[in-house]
């Protein structure tokens, strides 16, 4: 299960490592070539060539699959990818054919809930909202955000819910009716720390809302859980 | 009789010498009262002298250690008196036997007053060897060789006391027991055995000192071990059938008495272990009790009873904290009822009703503190803690927290306002404002304090409605005395604007009289001005425009040249909405000699001249001719209407195109003088919510402040202490919620000033 690892570190470290790389980069640059849609800029592939690359690796925009493209390539923006992120990311995993791109793809796809997987869902989660985030804005939109959670918080990604409480459910209810504000670099990334926490202990021992340092959106957001734990269903209509 | 006395002996006859020698101290021991002439005591004496001096000539020195017959003979004498006093003691010891009580005490004493006395005696007689002998002896460190005074106290202590002073100690102990229940003893026997048995404490390293050893082990120790056992029994007996409060009495009236009995017949030195062990079984003992009464005593104000329960309690360790934690939450509980009680109205509770109930019950436990609790400082304390809580937490800050300060700023605002009602020499004004001050200290939302005040005293100088000069002066002090000069910088500031005005005004007049004549004076108004820093004074702009009457116009724009002479540069704004004059009504019917005065704003003024031209005016031409909104040209008709001033067409019509006023030639008015500036109010509340939401803005902005000035200097720093930090730098202000401390941060970490490092830091982003 852990070839590409195994892959990536042996095509970096082994003897003829910068070779078969070198031959690796000049496969993929042609590869990339292969894709380019817009002939003034000779770096660059968008919407139309990304498209059809997808088809061919055999991802969906709506899938986590496609997140997970967009940060091996580091995409600086939704749908598209440059020669220089292209070539680094793919060779850096030792991929340079389209077939093993599509199996690498699938395989991480499917390895993303495990807990050894954890840092590299991390960096694609961080990856996201670079990605998603329009380039003059400071911030996300809430339905954009709450909208890819929904593909990075749950199967076949890490799943985010524990026996007693469907957090992914309850955080989306709980931002569109109480905190209805958009969501800053600081909320996205303490909202994958708090997915991380309430995984690991659902009883929420470890919150506080006096000394811990969590922003107000966190707290008020587990208040609210707290509330509806005590209270039942309904009652959280109130407030 | 005395007896006779043996023949003077050979100063070689040992025998024979101890013989007379015995003679004599047996004389000074039974029979000195008889008299002991000087013959027989030089006598006696000299016999020791040649005892002791003879027979060093006939001394051979024979003896390994060398040191002569005086020695010898000295030690022989000495044994010789020992076993005579022992001899002495035994039959004084068996004599005791057939006493007990009081004439077993007598004995003693009586005995001892004899043995001692004797003692003295024969220290003299012997001097010679207590000069020689006993002083070499000692000198090389000899144990149990004493000068021979102290020889008969070793004596007394060994083969008397230690025989008979347990039966003493236990007549002193009935003794005592029987003076502590009230009957009358001879105390002097008590403190004759008390010198007894102090007089035994020897000094085994240095005979000329005492120590307190005898007397502590065999009658301080009985004696503390007596009294706790009295009182115990005392104590609980009483407690059965008597109440608390008569426990007390009791129980301070036995710790005096106790006190007073060192005084009377014990040493002095028992002082402090005597009172501990009766406050012990007195107070310690029954300190559950006590304080289970406190809030009893507390109900009833029973000032004195609870003085004596502080005064009895005291006297143990940690005995008044449970006291100040009751006395505490009393407090607190007493506060919040009173609010209830003046709160039943809800949130229309008068300023000064208010006040007062919170005035009242610190008034009442302030002085309960001072004088059943000595005015000591921890309750103090605990009366602060208690106001504290009442005055910022209560059933009328329930759902706006920051009433307390708005209401207080409110009551000082009436006390501050000129009024009808006959208030104040100037002190009866210090002391309300020094009310005002009290219960200020308690407020933690002193920011909103400020606020409220800041409005409303700028409302009282441009309203001119403020009572006193002196008395605003001494609040703004008494303000920055309590919280700094920036606290009340905005308040000294518009103060100074008016004084600045009124000479301003005064330099007008001067500069009116010598710029124009006086034809050109007399068809001016007269006016006065008021020029308010901008940035100072909580009032913005007008919201409406206006085309002020011709007359006006020429007015300010004179005053607009001198001022702009004198301060070039600056600009002036007009607070139309703050302005008011007066106006004479020529046309009225019934008042042509002396005609009406109207009181009018600037608005109404405005429209008012309207109708110097023309008799009647529709609403668009008054629209048109005034320039002023709406909003404000509606209401400001409406009180000429109601004030009959103005008559409507058609009757009772709404102020709209199509509605004609008309000049009413009929106005009748009971006093000359009529007020038709009627400010139509805002709404108290809405203003108050209106100050409430910039409190709110301008806390934000104070904890964001705090905030990066803060992480400035840190740098990094752990989120608590952070929250820590930020508390302690606004409680003085007001006290921040940890919620919108976070909120803040959340801010400042979107806007990059601060970042999240690993484990609850933050760090601060230059």
């Amino acid at each position: 299960s852990n070839w590409n690892l195994e892959q990536a570190v042996n095509g970096f470290y082994s003897s003829n490592a910068s070779a078969s790389n070198n031959t690796h980069k000049a496969a993929l640059s042609k590869l990339f070539d292969k894709y380019r849609d817009d002939p003034k800029s000779a770096d660059t592939i968008s919407m139309d060539g990304m498209q059809k690359y997808m088809t061919d690796v055999g991802v969906s925009p709506e899938d986590v699959s496609f997140l997970i493209l967009s940060e091996l390539v580091q995409s600086p923006s939704m749908g598209e990818m440059e020669r220089n992120g292209f070539v680094t990311g793919w060779s850096g995993a030792g991929m340079a054919l389209l077939e093993q791109q599509q199996t690498f793809l699938q395989q991480t796809r499917s390895n993303l809930s495990k807990p050894q997987y954890r840092g590299q869902l991390r960096k694609i989660y961080k990856h996201t909202y670079t990605l998603l985030r329009p380039a003059s804005a400071r911030t996300l939109d809430l339905d954009v955000a709450i909208e890819m959670w929904r593909v990075l918080l749950s199967a076949p990604s890490i799943d985010w819910s524990t026996p007693s409480t469907p957090w992914l459910d309850y955080y989306v209810e709980f931002l569109t009716t109480n905190w209805k504000k958009a969501v800053n670099k600081d909320m996205w990334d303490q909202t994958f720390a708090l997915v991380e926490k309430t995984l690991e202990d659902e009883s929420l021992g470890w919150w506080n809302e006096l000394e811990s340092a969590w922003p107000a959106v966190v707290d008020e957001f587990i208040t609210w859980v707290l509330e509806k734990r005590k209270g039942g269903g309904d009652a959280m209509e109130v407030e | 009789m005395p007896t006779a006395m043996p023949p003077m002996p050979n100063k070689d006859d040992a025998h024979g010498t101890w013989l007379y020698l015995q003679a004599g101290v047996e004389k000074i021991m039974v029979e000195l009262q008889e008299g002991m002439d000087m013959k027989t005591y030089m006598g006696l004496y000299t016999a020791i002298h040649n005892f002791c001096t003879a027979q060093k000539a006939v001394s051979t020195g024979g003896f390994s250690h060398n040191r002569g017959g005086a020695h010898l003979l000295g030690e022989e004498l000495y044994n010789h008196l020992i076993s005579y006093l022992q001899n002495h003691l035994a039959e004084v010891h068996t004599r005791s036997k057939s006493h007990v009580d009081e004439a077993l005490l007598t004995f003693y004493i009586k005995e001892w007053a004899r043995y001692t006395t004797a003692g003295q005696y024969n220290n003299h007689l012997f001097r010679y060897l207590n000069r020689h002998w006993v002083k070499r002896e000692m000198d090389e460190g000899k144990k149990n060789i004493y000068d021979i005074y102290t020889l008969h106290l070793v004596r007394w202590k060994e083969d008397m006391f230690m025989a008979t002073h347990n039966s003493v100690m236990s007549s002193v102990l009935k003794l005592v027991e029987k003076q502590r229940n009230g009957e009358t003893i001879e105390q002097s026997q008590i403190r004759s055995i008390v010198q007894s048995f102090v007089s035994l404490g020897l000094d085994e390293s240095d005979s000329s000192k005492t120590t307190l050893d005898v007397y502590k082990e065999h009658f301080e120790k009985p004696f503390l071990e007596a009294t706790s056992e009295y009182y115990k029994n005392e104590s609980k007996s009483f407690v059965a059938v008597n109440s608390v409060v008569e426990y007390m009495k009791k129980a301070e009236q036995r710790l005096d008495e106790e006190k007073e009995r060192v005084g009377l017949y014990l040493l002095a030195d028992i002082m402090n272990p005597l009172m501990k062990a009766c406050e012990e079984v007195l107070i310690t003992a029954h300190a559950d009790t006590l304080i289970e009464e406190f809030q009893v005593l507390l109900d009833n104000d029973r000032q004195a009873d609870m003085a004596r329960m502080y005064r009895l309690l005291s006297r143990i360790p940690s005995g008044l904290d449970p006291l100040r934690q009751k006395f505490e939450t009393h407090v607190r509980k007493e506060g919040l009822a009173a609010i209830d009680k003046v709160a039943a109205d809800g949130d229309t509770v008068e300023p000064k009703i208010y006040v007062e109930a919170l005035l009242d019950v610190h008034t009442q436990y302030k002085d309960l503190v001072n004088k059943a609790f000595n005015g000591e400082s921890e309750f103090v304390r605990s009366l602060d803690n208690a106001c504290r809580e009442f005055v910022n937490r209560n059933k009328v800050c329930k759902s706006v927290t920051t009433r307390s300060p708005e209401l207080l700023a409110r009551y000082t605002d009436t006390l501050l306002k000129k009024s009808s009602a006959k208030m104040s020499e100037e002190d009866d004004m210090e002391k309300m404002l020094g009310h005002v001050m009290t219960v200020f200290r308690y407020i933690e939302d002193k920011d909103v304090f400020q606020k409220f005040y800041w409005k409303m005293l700028a409302k009282r100088l441009v309203s001119g409605t403020s009572a006193s000069d002196d008395a605003e002066t001494s609040m703004i002090t008494k303000l920055k005395d309590a919280c700094g000069f920036e606290y009340t910088n905005k308040l000294q500031r518009m103060f100074q604007d008016m004084q600045i005005s009124k000479d301003l005004n005064s330099s007008y007049k001067d500069w009116l009289s010598t710029t124009f004549d006086a034809e050109d004076q007399k068809g001016a108004v007269e006016a006065s001005y008021q020029i308010l820093g901008t940035g100072f004074w909580p009032l913005n702009p007008p919201t409406t425009t206006l085309a002020p009457p011709q007359a006006l116009i020429k007015t300010y724009e004179r005053f607009q040249t001198f001022y702009l002479q004198k301060h070039s540069g600056r600009k002036l704004t007009w607070l139309w909405q703050y302005c008011k004059g007066e106006i004479k009504a020529n046309f009225t019917k019934s008042q042509v000699k002396t005609p009406y005065t109207f009181q009018v704003s600037t608005y109404q003024m405005a429209i008012l001249l309207l109708f110097n031209d023309q008799e009647t005016l529709s609403y668009e031409e008054i629209e048109a001719g005034t320039k002023i909104g709406k909003e404000t040209l509606d209401p400001s008709i409406g009180v000429c209407v109601k004030a009959r001033v103005l008559k409507v067409n058609p009757e009772g019509a709404k102020p709209e195109p199509g509605t004609t006023y008309t000049v009413n030639h009929g106005f009748k008015n009971k006093k000359v003088k009529v007020n038709l500036n009627i400010v139509i109010k805002p709404e108290q509340k809405a203003e108050a919510d209106e100050t409430n939401r910039q409190i709110e803005e301008d806390r934000k902005l104070l904890i964001q402040s705090a905030l990066v000035r803060i992480m400035k200097s840190r740098k990094t720093m752990q989120h608590t202490m952070l929250m820590t930090e930020t508390i302690n730098q606004l409680s003085s202000r007001f006290q921040p919620k940890v919620p919108d401390i976070k909120k803040c941060i959340d801010v400042l970490i979107e806007k990059e000033y601060l970042e999240r490092l690993a484990d609850g830091t933050l760090g601060y982003l230059a």
